[in-house]
């Protein structure tokens, strides 16, 4: 997989080739685009863990996407205003921009090195797939000692996208991934607008994972 | 007599001093804006002119009416605070929050818009009719207002639908001729309430093009009162050279004959007021942004900027984000369930909140936008 240059970037973005067209709205300066990836804001929507209401999350049980919902929260923190980040604390958080990427490229989100200096960290799953519409979700955890404030709009992450070569791209899915990861659909979390909840326990496998299903 | 006044008062003085607390307890509230936090100020500062304007209340024959009115503004007050409360993020979508900023920026007569969602109907009230019923007990100097503040309550079932919120305007519209006095010339010369309602329609309209017709043909009013905003508000949206436009074929009502309303002195005065404000939201505008937001939608992309001539983007107009919204979910939802792949009811369903979603979304990103290009300026 080639890294995209700046140069491709910009002519992804602005192209009139439906097929090739990168969407990474809004953008508000071309300075966010540096040498193979492009900067990211802070969303105004997070969600927040409620500490005391479970102690367990169990991704086989029955009623879990209920219970997660109870056990987190949607907030709102408007333009301006800030968020206090605990340490140890875990948040989601999305990009400001609502991205789309063509079918034919993939991206990674990775952390600004001048936040994680600060010990915060903003991405575990990072996976951006093929044709995937909607912001991205963040997980944001302050890892340091001290409390972080978060400002929506901020520059917070970047995005290094990827051409995908070597595999026939179709309607969302990319087949022929060498580990059969990307045959997965990837449109779980599509067209989303804020953070989403975890939507772990719609994977199939759980019912054979947690022995309810008599044979694998 | 004497005594019993005294008590009264005492009781008065009471009540207004938890009321100061009740205050900056909301004050410490989450806000989605610091529009919110300057109403309470207000309040706050009305409310502390007023304590010690009791406490030095002589004991003369007019102490019991004051103290009669007095009792009359607590209540409002304590109304106007669960207003605000109800306006904090957690009841209220920002959307219709950055709406409300956006026309009262554009009007341009220092108004702080507070949104709640909370009635049946919607309504305003303004605090400055506040401050006129309790002049008498106000001492000189602390009669005026820096800004007016407007709390304006919109039907709750209306919440989280953006495209309808729209209604905002009218309720703006009726403060702007209140504000510049037309009100008491419009309901003398024509003595009707129906006819100052037809008035703020036309303005609206003259704020938000189309979709404010749109809003009220999906509102289930009663056809008879509909049938006449409707032929009023179609009769302007024909002057504005919006029935000449593709994009909006088979949307509008056929044209009948209007009430002769632009003929109005005081109407004409404050829709030409209104056209020379950057609240005129123009056919121009319109033609300009609403096609591009038409297709970005359908792409299932949030409406929220416009492309240049260069290859550069800027923030879309929030009434052509809107335009672009009633278009599609007029014209096009089909084209959207295929897209989200929604077959049932519940499928469809969730397929709506996604496209509300992405009005929302594009309201707030089209504001943000904003702001940080005049920061980069």
């Amino acid at each position: 997989m080639t890294v995209l240059s700046k140069e491709e970037i910009l002519r992804r973005l602005f192209t009139s080739n439906r097929n090739e067209k990168l969407v990474i709205t809004p953008l508000i300066s071309k300075s966010q685009i540096s040498a193979g990836s492009v900067d990211l804001r802070l969303g105004t929507e997070f969600i927040i863990t409620k500490r005391t209401k479970y102690s367990l999350l169990d991704p086989a049980q029955q009623n879990i996407e209920e219970e997660i919902a109870q056990y987190q929260e949607k907030i709102h923190v408007p333009f301006r205003e800030k968020l206090i980040l605990r340490p140890n604390q875990l948040i989601l958080g999305s990009t400001l921009e609502y991205i789309k990427l063509p079918e034919d490229l993939m991206g990674y989100v990775i952390g600004r090195s001048s936040w994680g200096r600060l010990g915060l960290i903003i991405a575990t799953a990072t996976l951006v797939g093929p044709g995937y519409a909607g912001v991205l979700t963040l997980e944001l955890v302050n890892l340091g000692e001290a409390d972080i404030a978060l400002y929506p709009a901020a520059r917070i992450a970047q995005l290094v996208l990827h051409k995908v070569t070597g595999g026939e791209v179709t309607g969302g899915e990319v087949t022929g991934g060498e580990d059969g990861y990307l045959k997965k659909p990837l449109s779980k979390y599509a067209g989303a607008t804020g953070p989403e909840f975890s939507k772990l326990h719609k994977d199939k496998e759980w019912r054979i994972l947690s022995g309810d299903s008599p044979s694998l | 007599m004497f005594l019993l006044k005294r008590r009264e008062l005492a009781s008065l003085i009471e009540q207004f001093l938890e009321l100061e607390a009740a205050l900056k307890r909301v004050e410490l509230g989450v806000f989605p804006r610091y529009t919110q936090r300057k109403a309470v100020e207000s309040l706050i500062s009305l409310v502390r002119n007023l304590t010690s304007s009791l406490e030095y209340l002589s004991s003369s024959d007019s102490a019991m009416f004051l103290i009669e009115k007095g009792y009359g503004v607590l209540q409002a007050i304590y109304g106007l605070i669960e207003k605000i409360e109800r306006s904090n993020v957690h009841y209220t979508p920002l959307g219709a929050v950055y709406l409300a900023e956006y026309l009262a920026e554009k009007v341009g007569r220092r108004v702080i818009p507070i949104i709640c969602f909370q009635s049946s109907t919607s309504s305003h009230t303004r605090l400055s009719d506040l401050l006129r019923l309790v002049a008498p007990l106000l001492p000189p100097g602390s009669q005026e207002l820096k800004e007016e503040v407007i709390f304006i309550t919109l039907p709750y079932f209306l919440k989280n639908d953006p495209l309808f919120h729209c209604l905002i305007a009218h309720e703006l519209a009726l403060h702007m001729m209140e504000s510049m006095g037309s009100l008491e010339g419009i309901l003398t010369k024509v003595a009707s309430k129906q006819l100052l309602v037809l008035a703020a329609d036309r303005l609206a309209t003259l704020m938000i093009g189309p979709s404010y017709l749109f809003t009220l043909l999906n509102l289930n009013m009663p056809s008879s009162v509909e049938e006449e905003r409707i032929r009023s508000i179609a009769s302007l949206l024909l002057d504005e050279g919006y029935y000449e436009e593709k994009l909006l074929d088979g949307l509008l009502p056929p044209l009948a004959k209007a009430h002769p309303l632009a003929d109005l002195d005081q109407i004409c005065e404050v829709e030409g007021y209104l056209r020379k404000t950057n609240a005129y939201y123009s056919h121009e505008t319109f033609e300009r942004e609403v096609p591009q937001l038409v297709s970005r939608l359908l792409e299932l992309l949030p409406p929220n900027e416009v492309n240049l001539h260069d290859t550069g983007t800027r923030p879309a107009e929030i009434p052509s984000i809107i335009n672009a919204g009633w278009i599609v979910r007029l014209q096009s939802m089909p084209a959207i369930y295929e897209i989200l792949k929604a077959q049932k009811p519940e499928e469809k369903y969730q397929a709506r909140k996604k496209f509300n979603a992405l009005i929302e979304k594009a309201i707030e990103l089209s504001v943000i936008h904003k702001s940080l290009l005049e920061a980069e300026v």
